[in-house]
């Protein structure tokens, strides 16, 4: 087992029904050891952190420092609804959401069989809180995640829940965990004929693990907007199931400078008709930075009628960036249209001379392309999320 | 004035220019004419500054000053202007951020103060009117999924506003249907005056049947060798290159 | 389908009555010290051998791609096998076992000179051994080493000493480290520096004698400014067991040369359903060792059971380049997981890869790239076209590539789409007049044409038959 994190078995709090669970959990835990580079899906990561670093427990909090922190990333308290502070959900007052006391049956650990990392165990053995969110017509919800000290790790289980025939669902969650780490499990169920917008960004510094798992039922619509790129260490997974007519977009950018490591890797199965994926990711490597996209489309021979895609373009703009692409098919069907385009290169020298041709000067274009090629990838996200966006990313060092 | 003096470049190490003199005085239009490879976009790129070309002798003067040694955005703020054959699209870059960049750079350059935005919108719009420009085009990448024509019509756009010495046009007529051309033809023969030169590379008459040129040039493996009037272009329609020797 | 339908389909499944002088099933230090000593091999090879054999036992099979195959008794299969009347090496054509050649004209690979592909030397390799090569004084004239593997040995130990291994260490995988141990025979070829080798090279396989598995090994060396195009064939009798082909190829290109090698792989597949067929576990790598250097691998698989091979070419010296050019067929139930490595590591190196998977029947087709740029690789170039034509609705077609890059001036490309036939191509065509199945050939054709480009004349014929007998039926 590993032992720096044996702390973080010990401080979790939890309601009476889930201690079997948990011990399960644990008992699994203390089994299991750190994934190496011979594990597919952890080939790229460098995980040594994990083991050399010191934990520090929560700490009780003023809530004049929480409208501070907010405040240093450009967010206001009055626009968030839902605040997990140091691993512990707060101000839930709506009648519509679930607390973890009454999460019995919502929650399971992972069967043996699946894939199963330390990371998923870890998150049932030491589950600090979890929640449900439903999601009738036009919901529209911000959930920030904040640590008010360093060296903190928190395991969360976000259940997102929409209704059927409910559309404009939207949900923007912030991790604001400098020098932290939050282990993060999202369930998505998104009934027919509903739809939602979701999006999640990370401040800089932390460390985000996020385990995203989401069912889209008939003719139901999932947006993915993945923008955790001021993070300093990510990994991602995402597992989709897609149902008949499910519309399924989920987009992102990685761009890691310093020694950042930005890891998507993305499933999804098409399991019924005329179901539609699209995946779009965007990298711009800087100084050491590592990009990875594991991106997988998997039709199954009940799905005909399926449109798939993929896109992974990436900018390398150091010489010690490092960019992984691994975009794959897995198609058990003929009546399917799939394709994906990746690119790893240069920024284009045609479009170079053409703007400088112009008069624009050659840094400003540079930048020009740069951020006209981030842009592809923003111009998805709903209007009302791209301002702040655009802030983010000009914060992270790309701008005009 | 613009003045080329002995001109002779290469491309990966294939001499593409053997020595080229043209001398454009203002206010004249003088169009380039010659079959396919005969070093026609090369002498283009040459002259704004495309660093594929390596420039193995001779001298480009703008206003008697060599043009040698400058960056491709400095020759733009000089005053010259290419009208590319194959405008490139950048989907992320908005157009209208991007006229607005471009027309500020060169005001810069001569040492004027930047437009605002407003302005920048309102001088756009007026030359996108003179032109049959859909207004919703700034909107949208540059270039990025424009048809052939409305590609052709920005570049026109941009020699509108950015207002240079020296304006080459290169194929700016091919892909054009008769009435996209008359338009490009319109917005050229509106900036004629006697402080502008042009150069119009082609490859057909078509285009000269409304921008008259004052001299007709014929390029031929990398030299001039034929230089007349509007006559010159009429021959050649009427008979190919084929009596070129 | 019936079984007459489909022995027609499989053309090339006759078993051929020659008695063979075969070492009993099984595998031990025993069997590589006898296999050696049937061949008198020098002390080195017998060493290499039992130090592979040693490092194999300790190696477990992959499981990594996408196959479902059945356990390999690796204890149940005969090692070595060669035709009796090759006890003695014939030292002409003339001493062939007249049954020989008559199975390779069957094959429609006569051996006669006079009768063969002009500018072709044809080396055949009947299960085990190299039954004879033509051409050898013609290319003796040139300096061009074309020998069964065996002889090479004899001949050429030092050739073989200096290059065998280099390219795919015997540890390199499970497969290499058998094929090291127990490799029976397979061409080896040198091209002398400066020299364009007159004519193409040609190795036929197959594997005749029940319960055996075919472990041949191709060593290509080409010296400095040297050219040589090698052609691989590939066929076996039809058996209701699997058989095991564990074949390694080795290429090794010098400053300023040249090599391609196209296979043309019919192995039997297997029956309808899916009995039978050849388990063909190939190692294949090339390296461009030094600068300017060239190696292009061209392949169209259509048989086989199982297809697990990844031809890859190592760009080390500088300004080299590598393509991969591969039509990998699927039907009934044949499963293929193939594709290529280009490792970029010299500076300004490049690299193309086309490849056209197509899936009928119940068929599993994989494509399983990787593109690395390493961080020395400056101005790499690659690009990759990888897509999937889908025929039935019962069959799949996958795609793994692999990209990682670690230069900031490499520019990687991949594009890839997979789609079934397209309704208005077939209509067209009827519309003019073809066949359903005519009209699917051509378009199946017009797919793979940017490889077939790529083969010999003789080789793009034979492919294109091939492709039309391997897709017979399979439409509706």
């Amino acid at each position: 087992m590993i032992e720096t994190l044996k702390e973080i078995l010990h401080s979790s709090k939890h309601p009476k029904w889930y201690e079997p669970l948990r011990s399960v959990a644990t008992a699994r835990f203390k089994k299991i050891e750190l994934p190496t580079k011979k594990n597919e899906q952890w080939k790229y990561a460098n995980l040594r952190w994990v083991e050399s670093h010191q934990w520090s427990k929560n700490k009780k909090t003023k809530k004049s420092d929480v409208e501070g922190l907010l405040k240093s990333y450009q967010l206001d308290s009055k626009d968030v609804d839902y605040i997990c502070i140091d691993g512990n959900f707060q101000s839930i007052n709506d009648s519509l959401d679930i607390a973890f006391e009454n999460m019995q049956n919502k929650i399971h650990v992972p069967s043996h069989d699946r894939n199963v990392t330390l990371f998923d165990i870890l998150l049932f053995a030491g589950l600090d809180d979890a929640i449900q969110l439903n999601f009738s017509k036009k919901r529209k919800l911000h959930v920030v995640f904040l640590a008010t000290t360093k060296h903190q790790w928190h395991n969360i289980q976000l259940n997102l829940n929409v209704l059927k025939d409910s559309s404009d669902n939207q949900i923007k969650i912030s991790v604001i965990y400098p020098d932290s780490t939050l282990n993060l499990s999202i369930n998505s169920h998104i009934q027919s004929k509903s739809s939602l917008d979701l999006m999640t960004w990370t401040a800089p510094s932390s460390k985000i693990i996020l385990n995203h798992y989401a069912d889209a039922k008939k003719k139901s619509r999932l947006n993915g907007f993945f923008y955790n790129f001021e993070s300093s260490w990510v990994h991602e997974r995402h597992n989709i199931d897609v149902d008949a007519e499910a519309d399924v977009h989920l987009s992102g950018l990685l761009l890691p400078k310093n020694k950042d490591f930005d890891d998507k890797e993305i499933d999804i199965i098409h399991h019924s008709p005329k179901g539609k994926s699209h995946q779009m990711f965007y990298s711009v490597g800087r100084d050491k930075g590592k990009a990875v996209f594991h991106g997988r489309a998997i039709v199954k021979q009940t799905a005909p009628g399926t449109d798939a895609r993929q896109l992974a373009h990436a900018l390398m703009l150091s010489e010690e960036c490092q960019i992984f692409s691994r975009p794959e098919l897995e198609i058990d069907i003929d009546d399917v249209r799939c394709q994906h385009g990746s690119s790893v290169g240069q920024i284009d020298e045609k479009s170079l001379l053409y703007l400088r041709s112009r008069g624009i000067p050659y840094e400003l274009a540079k930048n020009m392309i740069i951020c006209g090629f981030i842009e592809e990838v923003i111009l998805l996200l709903p209007e009302i999320w791209q301002d702040w966006i655009h802030q983010r990313v000009k914060f992270h060092g790309f701008s005009i | 004035m613009f003045e080329i003096k002995n001109l002779s470049a290469d491309i990966d190490g294939k001499t593409i220019l053997k020595g080229i003199d043209l001398k454009v005085n203002p206010g004249e239009v003088h169009a380039i004419m010659g079959p396919n490879g005969s070093g026609k976009s090369t002498m283009a790129g040459v002259i704004s500054g495309n660093e594929d070309y390596n420039i193995t002798a001779g001298k480009i003067l703008l206003e008697g000053s060599d043009l040698h040694g400058l960056l491709p955005e400095e020759r733009a703020g000089e005053g010259v202007f290419l009208a590319f054959q194959y405008p490139v699209a950048i989907s992320g870059v908005n157009n209208m951020v991007f006229l607005q960049a471009s027309l500020n750079s060169i005001r810069k350059y001569k040492g004027l103060e930047p437009l605002d935005a407003f302005d920048c919108i309102e001088l756009i719009k007026n030359k996108m009117k003179l032109l049959h420009m859909n207004p919703e085009l700034l909107q949208r990448g540059l270039n990025d999924g424009f048809s052939g024509g409305e590609k052709k019509r920005n570049e026109i756009l941009q020699m509108l506003l950015l207002e240079p010495k020296l304006a080459i046009l290169d194929e700016t007529d091919s892909g054009l249907d008769i009435d996209a051309l008359k338009t490009v033809a319109e917005g050229v023969n509106a900036m004629r005056d006697e402080k502008r030169s042009f150069i119009v590379v082609t490859h057909y008459q078509r285009l000269l049947d409304y921008i008259i040129p004052d001299v007709v040039h014929i390029l031929k493996d990398g030299k001039i060798v034929l230089t007349g009037d509007y006559t010159l272009a009429q021959r050649l329609e009427k008979e190919g290159y084929g009596w070129l020797k | 389908m019936s079984k007459l339908q489909i022995s027609e389909q499989y053309k090339y499944g006759f078993e051929s009555n020659v008695p063979s002088d075969a070492l009993p099933p099984g595998l031990n230090e025993g069997v590589i010290r006898a296999i050696s000593a049937k061949k008198n091999e020098p002390p080195f090879l017998l060493e290499w051998r039992l130090k592979a054999y040693r490092h194999w036992l300790k190696m477990v099979e992959p499981n990594w791609a996408k196959l479902n195959i059945n356990p390999i008794d690796f204890n149940a299969i005969s090692y070595f096998s060669k035709p009796k009347s090759q006890v003695d090496r014939p030292k002409s054509l003339d001493e062939v076992d007249p049954e020989l050649l008559r199975t390779y004209e069957r094959l429609g690979i006569p051996l006669h000179e006079q009768k063969m592909l002009a500018g072709v030397a044809m080396d055949a390799v009947f299960d085990s051994v190299s039954v004879a090569t033509t051409f050898k004084e013609k290319l003796a004239d040139a300096g061009v080493i074309f020998l069964p593997f065996s002889e090479a040995v004899e001949k050429h130990p030092d050739l073989i000493k200096k290059y065998m291994g280099t390219v795919i260490p015997y540890r390199d995988n499970f497969f290499a480290a058998l094929n090291s141990a127990v490799f029976s025979d397979g061409s080896f070829v040198y091209i002398p520096p400066g020299v364009r080798c007159p004519m193409e090279l040609s190795t036929y396989f197959r594997i005749n004698a029940m319960n055996t598995g075919q472990f041949e090994r191709t060593l290509i060396i080409a010296d400095k400014g040297s050219y040589v195009s090698y052609l691989e064939g590939c066929s076996a009798p039809m058996r209701d067991e699997n058989q095991l082909h564990a074949a390694v190829v080795e290429l090794v290109a010098h400053e300023d040369s040249e090599i391609k090698y196209s296979t043309v792989q019919n192995w039997y597949p297997g029956d309808e359903n899916g009995k039978g067929g050849i388990y063909n576990f190939v190692t294949k790598r090339g390296d461009c060792r030094e600068a300017r250097s060239k190696i292009s691998w061209t392949q169209v698989e259509t048989g086989s059971a199982i297809t697990w091979k990844y031809p890859s070419v190592i760009l080390k010296g500088d300004h080299s380049s590598g393509s991969f050019y591969s039509v990998a067929v699927v039907n009934n139930y044949q499963q293929a997981d193939t594709g290529t490595k280009m490792v970029h590591i010299g500076k300004n190196t490049s690299s193309t890869i086309v490849s056209k998977g197509i899936s009928t029947g119940k068929g599993q087709n994989t494509y399983r790239g990787l593109v690395k740029v390493s961080p020395l690789a400056k101005n790499a170039r690659n690009h990759t076209e990888c897509d999937s034509l889908l025929l039935s609705d019962t069959c799949g077609a996958h795609t793994f590539p692999y990209i990682e890059v670690s230069h900031p001036s490499a520019q990687v490309e991949h594009e890839a789409t997979t789609s079934k036939i397209s309704e208005q191509e077939l209509f067209y065509c009827r519309q003019r007049g073809l066949s359903e199945e005519e009209a699917v050939n051509l378009i199946v054709n017009g797919f793979c044409k940017t490889v077939f480009q790529e083969l010999p004349m003789e080789f793009a014929v034979e492919a294109q038959k091939l492709l039309e007998i391997s897709l017979e039926g399979s439409v509706g």
